[in-house]
C-alpha cells in the first residue's frame, strides 16, 4: 500500500455507490427476513422456504453482482498499486475531528470482498436445502444476511471507527447464530461465551483506536483513515515507534475475533450454531475479520521500506510484530495438537480452522502481508468446502462423532470427492493443492524473517504441517473409509441433496481453480519470468500491489513441508486405515494418553481464563454487592445515618418532654393543687360567704382608712 | 339646728344593727328585713350629707346639685323596693324547694366532691 | 411564548385530570394521554423548525420569555432553550408519552395518578427550561412531589420504604445545592453590584470570583446533582426506588429524574463557570482548581462505572439490574464530563439522551415480564424462556439489553465510543506520572483503563440475563404469560425506533450538541 509516490486518492461515485449495494443488500434482505419472521410469529403461519430462501440467497447474489462488477471495473480501470477509490460521508461530526461512514476499494478489500461474496452466496444456496423444515427457517436467512452484510462493512471500511462498527455488529450476529437453537443449555451457552470473548478483544480494540485518535490528534491531524495514517507514517509526522503500542491493542481485538491464543475457547464451542453458520462465520470469514484487521493496519507493527521490504522495526515497537509471530506459531501447534483428539467431525475443523489462522497471523506478524492474505484466500474456499461437506455428512447420520460414522464414500459419492479435494487444500498436498503452495509461503516468510528464534518458529510450524496433514487423513478415513459404525437399524445414510451438492461442487471447483492458478504461477514463475510476473502468480502480483515482497518460489524450499506431509499422512493411514499394530500401540501408550489428556483439555487455557476472568468477576461482584447492601446501605445509610437521626431524635424528644415541658407542666400543678385545696372554703353557708365579706370589707376599708390619714398626715 | 352627728350616729346603728342582723339571722325573711335596715341607714346618711353640703348661701337660687342626695335616696328606695319584691319571689320558691327558709339548712352551693 | 404552551399546557389540565377521574376513571388517561400527545407533537415541531439548521450557533437561548417576579431581589420567570436543553426537552416529552400510555394497566385511583403525571411533566419540563436560578430550583423541587407519591401509592410491596428513601435522599441533596445556588447568588452580587438569579445575568457576573470559591460552589451544587443522577456512593436510593415504582414511573426516573441531575451538572457549574477567566487569562476548568475537580469527578465516574456494574452482575431482580445498569451509564457521563473535551462533553449529552431512551424501554420490558409471571416476579432465576411464548417482548428486550451495551448502530455506541475517546485524548488523565493524592499507588491513567474494561462486564451481566430470561426452556412462572398487549409493547416498540434512528444518523442531534459545546470550551 505504501509506494514511494504515495497514494492518489480517487473518487468514482459509480464504483462507490456499488460498494454501498454491496453492503446495504444484505443488510436490507435480513432486516426484512426478520421482519417477515416476526409477521409469521404474529399470524402464527409460515412463509413457504421457497421464498424466503430466495430473498436470503437473492441478496446475497445482489452482493455478488455488484462485487463482480467492481472487481473488474477496478482492476481494469485503475491503477491498484497507487489508486484507490475512496467516499466518506460524516457519521458524527464535532468541530475538531469527525468520525466518517467510509468505503475503501483498494487491492486487499476488493479481492477479500469479492471472496466473500463468493463463499457466502454458496453457503446461502447450500443452506436453502440444509436448513430445511426448521421452523425458523425465516429467522436464519435473515441473521444470516445481517451477518454478511457486515462482513462487507468491515472489509469495505476506510477507517478505523467504521471497520469497528462493523466488527461489533459481527460480534452480534455471530452471537445470534451461535444461539440458533436458543432453548438449547449448550447453544445458549456458547452463544454467551463467544461474545464475551470477542467483547475482550473489542474492548482492546477500541483502547487502541482511541489511542491513535490520540496520537493523531496531538501530531494536528485527527483521522482514522487507513490511507491517511499511512500518508501520515511516510512523510513523518508520526513514527511507527509511536503507534507500535496501539498496534497491539488492535491486534487484541483480532486475538479474541480470530481466536488466537490464548482467547480461542470460543470458536469450538460455535459449533453449536448450525453447520452453514460454522462454515461461513467460524471458518472462512469471519474469524479472518481480524487477520483482515492486521492487514490493515501492518505500519503500525512493521516498516515497509521504499524497495518492496517489509522489516520489523527495532527498539520497542519489534514487540508487536514479534509477539503476533509467535502467538501465531503457537495458535497453531496448539489448535493442531487439540484438533488430533478430538472426536466430533466438526470439531476438527474448528480446531483446524484455529491452527490455519495461527498460520495466518504469524505471516501477517513477520510482515509478509501478501503471504498471510495468500494462505487466507486458500483457507477461506477449502475450509468453507470442508464444512459443508462436514455438514452433508452429519445431515446424512444424524451425528457429529466420528465414532459413528465410517465407510460412507459409496453413499455418498459427491461428497466423498469433493471433501478429498477440500482436504488435500488443508493437508497441502504437494503440487496439486492451494493449500501447498499458500502454506509453504508462510512457511518461507518466517523462515526469513527476522523476529527473535525465526528457526524454532519455522520448526514449529513445519511440525504443525505434519500434525495438520495427520488430523486430516485420520477424518477422512474415519469418516469416509473403513466399515461402517453407525447405527444401522436407524440411520440410513442417504445421497447429499441436489442443492447442497450443486453447493459442494462449486467449492470444490473454486479450490481446483485456485489450485491451478497458485501452481501455474508459481511453477510457471520458476520457468518464465513473464508468469512470475502476470496475475498468474498471486502471491507475487498481491506483493507488488501492496508494495511488500517476500522470497520467490523455490523448490528446494518446499522440500521440508513436503516431507512433513507425507510422513503425516502415511503414519495417520498406517495407523487408522491398515492398523498397523506396531503404531496403534505408539497411540496407547502412557506418556501419550496423558497428554491427550491435556491437550483435550485445550491445555487449560479455558480454564485458564475462567479463573482469570470469571471467578474473580464473580468475586467481585459479590464483594461489591455486599459492600454496597451491608456498608453504603447498611451501615452508612441504615446504621450511621437512619439509626443515628434515630437516636438523635429520641434524645431530643427526651429533652423535650423532661426539661421543657416538665417546667411548665410543673406550674400548672401546682396552680391545680392550690385551687384544690382552696375550693373546701366554699361551703355554701350563704351567711358564712356574708361573714367573709363584711371582713374583706373592713379590712380594706381600715386599710384605705389608715393609709388616708397617713398621705393626709404627710401632707 | 340638730348637729350632723347625731344623723351619722343612728346611720351607724341602724347599719350595724342591719348588719348583725344579716350575719345573725337564719330565717331568710329577717335578713331580708335587716338588709331593708342597712338600706334605711344609708338613706339617712345621704339625707344627712346632703343638708349639710347644700348651698345654704344662696337659698333661693337651687342648682341640680342641691338634691343630689335626695336623687341617691330615691334610688336606693326604688332599689329597695325591686329588691323586697325579687328576694320575696326567690324565698317562695326556695320555701317551694326546700320546705322552709331556713339558709343555714340550705347549702347546694356548697363545693362537691370531685 | 413557546415554551409556555409546553408549561401551562400539562399544570391546566392536572386538576380537569383529577375531576375527571373521579368521574369517570377512563377518561382520565385519555386526557392524560390526548395532552401529552399534543406537547410531544408541539415539540417535535419546534425541534424540526429551529433545530436541524447545521449553521445555527446553538449556544443562545431560544424562544426565550423573560417577566420580572420579584424584582427586589432580581428573580425573573424566565426560560428559554439551548443545544444542550432542547435535546432534553424532546426527550422528555417522549418519555412521558410511552410512559402514559404504558401506564393503562394502573387501575387504581386512575385520576389521581394521571393527574400527578402531568404536574410531574410540568416540573421536568420546567427544569429544562428554567433560565432563572430560582424558578429552577422550584421545578427541581416540584419534581419530587409527583414522584414520591406515584411510588408511596402505586408502587411494590416495600414501596413506602424506598419512596421515603427517595425523598430524603435527594431532598437532602437538593437542600445542599440549594446553599451552592445561594452562593452562586451572592458571589456574582458581590462581584458586580447587580442582583440577579438570571441565568445569562450570574454567567457574566461571576468573571472575576476567585477560583478557590468557584471551586466550593462547585462541590456544593455537585453534591446535590450528583444525588440525583446517582452516582456512588450516593446511589443507594435508585435500586429501591426502580424496583418499588411502578414500571412508568420507574421507566420516568430512569429516563428523565437522572437526566435532571446530569443536565443540572453541566448547566450550572460547567456551562455557568465556562467565561471566567483569572488575570492570566486562564479558564477556571483549566487552571490548577479545575484540573483537580476534573480528576476528582474522573475518579467518581470511573468508580461509578465499575462498582454497578460488578454488583449487577450478582443481582436475581431484573429490574434491580437495569437500575444499576442505569448507575453504571450515568457514570459515563461523569466521564465525559472529566474529560473536558468535545468529544467527552457531546458523548456526556449524548449518553444522557440515548439512556433516556433505552433504559425507560428496558424498564417496561421488566413491567411487562413481572405482570406476565404466575407470581409477579422478576427473579432471573425462576422466570426462563421468555422467547417461547412472548417473541416480541422477547426479542425487543435483547434488541434494548444490546442497545444499553452499546452495540454499534445503536444510540448507546455513539455516546460510549466518543466519551472513551474523549478519555483517551485527555492529556491529564491519560498522564502515568500522575499519582492520586489519596492513592498514591495509582496513575490517573486508571481511570479510563478501569472504565474501558467495565464494557466487558457490562456486556455479561446483560448476556447473563437474556441467557437467563429469555432462552432456554420455558419454566412454570410464564405458563399463563400470554403475547403483550399493543399498550404494553407499542410505547417499547417506539423507544425502539428512536434508538435505531439515534444510533445511525446521530448527526441530527449531534450537530446541536457540538455547536453548542463549542460555546464552553475554551479554545
Amino acid at each position: 500500500m505504501v509506494v514511494e509516490e504515495g497514494i492518489q486518492v480517487i473518487e468514482d461515485k459509480f464504483l462507490i455507490n456499488s460498494a454501498i449495494l454491496v453492503i446495504l443488500i444484505p443488510f436490507l434482505t435480513g432486516i426484512f427476513l426478520l421482519f417477515l419472521r416476526g409477521l409469521e410469529i404474529r399470524n402464527k403461519t409460515k412463509f413457504s422456504e421457497r421464498l424466503t430462501g430466495s430473498i436470503g440467497v437473492a441478496g446475497l447474489l445482489g452482493s455478488l453482482i455488484n462485487a463482480t462488477i467492481i472487481i473488474f471495473t477496478y482492476f481494469n480501470k485503475y491503477d491498484a498499486k497507487t489508486q484507490r477509490v475512496i467516499g466518506d460521508t460524516p457519521f458524527v461530526s464535532s468541530a475538531h475531528g469527525t468520525f466518517k461512514w467510509g468505503i475503501s476499494l483498494d487491492p486487499l478489500s476488493v479481492i477479500m470482498m469479492f471472496l466473500l461474496a463468493f463463499i457466502a452466496s454458496v453457503i446461502h444456496f447450500y443452506a436453502t436445502e440444509y436448513m430445511h423444515g426448521d421452523t425458523a427457517y425465516t429467522r436464519f436467512f435473515g441473521t444470516l444476511n445481517f451477518f454478511t452484510g457486515a462482513m462487507f462493512g468491515f472489509v469495505l471500511a476506510s477507517n478505523l471507527f467504521m471497520a469497528f462498527v462493523f466488527w461489533e455488529l459481527l460480534g452480534v450476529s455471530s452471537y445470534m447464530l451461535i444461539g440458533y437453537y436458543w432453548p438449547k443449555a449448550s447453544a445458549a451457552s456458547a452463544a454467551k461465551k463467544a461474545f464475551l470473548y470477542n467483547k475482550i478483544g473489542d474492548v482492546s480494540f477500541l483502547v487502541g483506536i482511541a489511542y491513535i485518535w490520540q496520537i493523531t490528534l496531538k501530531a494536528h491531524h485527527p483521522t482514522l483513515d487507513y490511507h491517511e495514517l499511512t500518508n501520515l507514517i511516510s512523510n513523518g509526522t508520526i513514527s511507527i515507534n509511536q503507534l507500535w503500542f496501539p498496534g497491539l491493542l488492535l491486534f487484541g481485538g483480532a486475538i479474541g475475533k480470530s481466536a488466537q491464543l490464548p482467547l480461542f475457547g470460543w470458536l469450538p464451542e460455535a459449533m453449536e450454531g448450525p453447520t452453514p453458520v460454522s462454515a461461513l462465520l467460524h471458518s472462512s470469514t469471519m474469524v479472518k475479520a481480524g487477520l483482515f484487521l492486521l492487514s490493515r493496519i501492518y505500519f503500525t507493527f512493521v516498516t515497509v521500506g521504499g524497495h518492496y521490504e517489509a522489516f520489523i522495526p527495532e527498539g520497542d515497537a519489534a514487540l508487536t510484530a514479534t509477539l503476533i509471530t509467535w502467538l501465531g506459531v503457537l495458535t497453531a501447534l496448539c489448535g493442531a495438537l487439540i484438533a488430533l483428539t478430538a472426536t466430533d467431525i466438526k470439531k476438527v475443523l474448528a480446531f483446524s480452522t484455529i491452527s490455519q489462522l495461527g498460520y495466518i497471523g504469524m505471516a501477517m506478524g513477520t510482515g509478509q502481508i501478501h503471504v498471510g492474505f495468500y494462505h487466507l484466500v486458500s483457507h477461506a474456499t477449502f475450509k468453507s468446502l470442508l464444512f459443508l461437506c462436514a455438514g452433508a455428512v452429519i445431515h446424512s447420520v444424524h451425528s457429529q462423532e466420528m465414532k459413528d460414522m465410517g465407510g460412507l464414500k459409496k453413499y455418498m459419492p459427491y461428497t466423498y470427492w469433493t471433501m478429498l479435494i477440500g482436504l488435500l487444500g488443508l493437508v497441502g498436498f504437494p503440487f496439486i493443492t492451494n493449500g501447498f503452495y499458500s502454506k509453504d509461503a508462510l512457511l518461507v516468510a518466517i523462515k526469513n524473517s527476522d523476529i527473535p528464534l525465526a528457526g524454532l518458529a519455522f520448526t514449529i510450524a513445519l511440525i504443525t504441517a505434519g500434525i495438520t496433514a495427520f488430523y486430516s487423513s485420520k477424518l477422512f478415513i474415519l469418516t469416509f473409509l473403513g466399515t461402517p459404525r453407525y447405527d444401522k437399524d436407524h440411520v440410513h445414510p442417504h445421497k447429499t441433496g441436489i442443492r447442497m451438492r450443486i453447493a459442494l461442487i462449486i467449492l470444490a471447483i473454486a479450490v481446483v481453480i485456485e489450485s491451478v492458478w497458485w501452481a501455474v504461477g508459481s511453477i510457471g514463475g520458476l520457468a518464465s519470468e513473464k508468469i512470475n510476473k502476470s496475475f498468474w502468480n498471486f502471491e507475487y502480483r498481491l506483493g507488488d500491489l501492496i508494495g511488500i515482497h517476500g522470497a520467490p518460489f523455490a523448490l528446494i524450499d518446499t522440500i521440508p513441508s513436503i516431507l512433513a506431509v507425507i510422513l503425516g499422512i502415511s503414519l495417520a493411514f498406517g495407523m487408522y486405515f491398515y492398523q498397523i499394530p506396531f503404531l496403534i500401540s505408539l497411540k496407547e501408550g502412557g506418556f501419550i494418553i496423558k497428554l491427550e489428556n491435556i491437550i483435550a483439555n485445550r491445555f487449560g487455557f479455558d480454564k485458564l481464563i475462567y479463573v482469570l476472568a470469571m471467578g474473580p468477576g464473580m468475586w467481585v461482584g459479590s464483594k461489591f454487592r455486599r459492600f454496597d447492601e451491608e456498608v453504603i446501605d447498611g451501615f452508612i445509610i441504615n446504621t450511621v445515618i437512619k439509626d443515628g437521626s434515630l437516636k438523635l431524635a429520641d434524645y431530643s424528644n427526651k429533652l423535650d418532654q423532661d426539661g421543657i415541658d416538665g417546667v411548665v407542666n410543673g406550674l400548672g400543678d401546682i396552680t391545680s393543687e392550690l385551687g384544690y385545696n382552696l375550693r373546701k372554703v366554699q361551703t355554701g353557708q350563704t351567711s358564712q360567704y356574708a361573714r367573709w365579706m363584711m371582713f374583706g370589707l373592713a379590712l380594706l376599708l381600715s386599710i384605705m382608712t389608715l393609709l388616708y390619714f397617713q398621705t393626709f398626715t404627710i401632707k | 339646728m340638730i348637729p350632723v352627728e347625731w344623723f351619722l350616729t343612728l346611720s351607724v346603728v341602724m347599719f350595724v344593727g342591719g348588719l348583725f342582723g344579716v350575719l345573725t339571722q337564719k330565717n331568710a325573711m329577717r335578713i331580708l328585713i335587716s338588709v331593708e335596715i342597712m338600706l334605711n341607714a344609708a338613706n339617712l346618711a345621704f339625707m344627712a350629707f346632703n343638708g349639710v353640703f347644700y348651698n345654704a348661701d344662696f337659698p333661693n337660687s337651687f342648682s341640680a346639685s342641691d338634691f343630689e342626695g335626695w336623687v341617691f335616696v330615691f334610688i336606693i328606695i326604688g332599689v329597695a323596693a325591686a329588691e323586697a319584691a325579687i328576694g320575696l319571689a326567690i324565698f317562695l320558691s326556695v320555701y317551694r324547694n326546700f320546705g322552709e327558709i331556713q339558709i343555714t339548712n340550705i347549702f347546694t352551693l356548697k363545693e362537691q366532691e370531685v | 411564548m413557546e415554551l409556555l404552551y409546553l408549561l401551562l399546557i400539562p399544570i391546566s389540565l392536572a386538576l380537569p385530570t383529577y375531576l375527571v377521574g373521579r368521574w369517570k376513571p377512563e377518561f382520565a388517561k385519555y386526557l392524560a394521554t390526548l395532552t401529552i400527545l399534543v406537547t410531544t407533537i408541539y415539540n417535535f415541531i419546534l425541534w424540526f423548525a429551529d433545530f436541524t439548521n447545521p449553521s445555527t450557533n446553538y449556544g443562545s437561548f431560544m424562544y426565550n420569555y423573560t417577566k420580572s417576579w420579584v424584582p427586589s431581589v432580581g428573580i425573573y420567570f424566565s426560560v428559554g432553550v439551548d443545544g444542550l436543553s432542547m435535546p432534553l426537552l424532546v426527550l422528555t416529552q417522549l418519555v412521558f408519552l410511552v410512559s402514559v400510555v404504558s401506564s393503562y394497566y394502573i387501575k387504581d385511583q386512575q385520576g389521581t395518578y394521571y393527574a400527578l403525571l402531568l404536574v410531574l411533566l410540568t416540573g421536568v419540563t420546567g427544569t429544562f427550561i428554567a433560565l432563572d436560578l430560582f424558578l429552577f430550583y422550584i421545578f427541581w423541587e416540584l419534581v419530587l412531589v409527583p414522584m414520591f407519591f406515584m411510588i408511596h401509592i402505586w408502587g411494590g410491596p416495600n414501596r413506602k420504604y424506598a419512596a421515603i428513601k427517595f425523598f430524603i435522599f435527594t431532598h437532602l441533596a437538593s437542600l445542599v445545592m440549594l446553599i451552592g445556588l445561594f452562593y452562586i447568588y451572592l458571589e456574582a452580587y458581590r462581584n458586580s453590584g447587580q442582583m440577579s438569579f438570571l441565568l445569562v445575568d450570574l454567567k457574566v457576573n461571576l468573571n472575576g470570583v476567585s477560583f478557590k470559591t468557584l471551586a466550593l460552589i462547585f462541590w456544593l451544587v455537585f453534591i446535590g446533582f450528583v444525588t440525583k443522577f446517582p452516582q456512588v456512593p450516593v446511589h443507594t436510593w435508585l435500586p429501591d426506588a426502580h424496583v418499588q415504582a411502578p414500571s412508568p414511573g420507574s421507566a420516568i426516573l430512569a429516563g428523565l429524574l437522572l437526566k435532571m441531575g446530569g443536565y443540572g451538572l453541566i448547566r450550572i457549574p460547567f456551562w455557568l463557570f465556562a467565561d471566567v477567566v483569572d488575570e492570566s487569562g486562564q479558564h477556571f476548568f483549566d487552571s490548577k482548581e479545575g484540573h483537580t475537580i476534573r480528576i476528582i469527578i474522573g475518579f467518581i465516574g470511573m468508580v461509578s462505572m465499575v462498582y454497578p456494574a460488578f454488583i449487577a452482575l450478582q443481582q436475581d431482580d431484573l429490574k434491580r439490574m437495569i437500575a444499576y445498569s442505569s448507575i453504571s451509564h450515568m457514570g459515563v457521563v461523569l466521564l465525559g464530563l472529566a474529560a473536558y473535551n468535545e468529544w467527552g462533553i457531546n458523548g456526556a449529552m449524548y449518553m444522557m439522551i440515548a439512556h433516556g431512551v433505552i433504559s425507560p424501554g428496558l424498564f417496561l420490558l421488566s413491567g411487562i415480564i413481572e405482570h406476565n409471571t404466575k407470581s409477579h416476579t422478576r427473579d432471573m432465576s425462576k422466570v426462563g424462556g421468555l422467547a417461547h411464548k412472548m417473541p416480541f417482548t422477547a426479542a425487543l428486550f435483547v434488541f434494548m439489553a444490546f442497545a444499553s451495551a452499546g452495540l454499534p448502530g445503536l444510540a448507546g455506541f455513539v455516546s460510549e465510543f466518543n466519551v472513551f475517546i474523549g478519555l483517551f485524548a485527555n492529556k491529564e488523565l491519560m498522564a502515568s506520572n500522575d499519582k492520586f493524592f489519596i492513592f498514591p499507588f495509582l496513575p490517573y491513567v486508571i481511570i479510563p483503563v478501569l472504565a474501558v474494561l467495565s464494557i466487558i462486564v457490562t456486556a455479561g451481566y446483560y448476556l447473563w440475563a437474556i441467557q437467563k430470561v429469555i432462552f432456554l426452556e420455558q419454566t412454570d412462572e410464564l405458563e399463563n404469560s400470554t403475547p403483550a398487549k399493543w399498550w404494553e409493547i407499542q410505547p417499547v416498540f417506539i423507544l425502539a425506533i428512536f434508538t435505531v434512528i439515534l444510533g445511525l444518523f446521530p448527526n441530527t442531534v449531534w450537530m446541536v450538541l457540538d455547536s453548542w459545546t463549542q460555546t464552553i470550551l475554551p479554545h
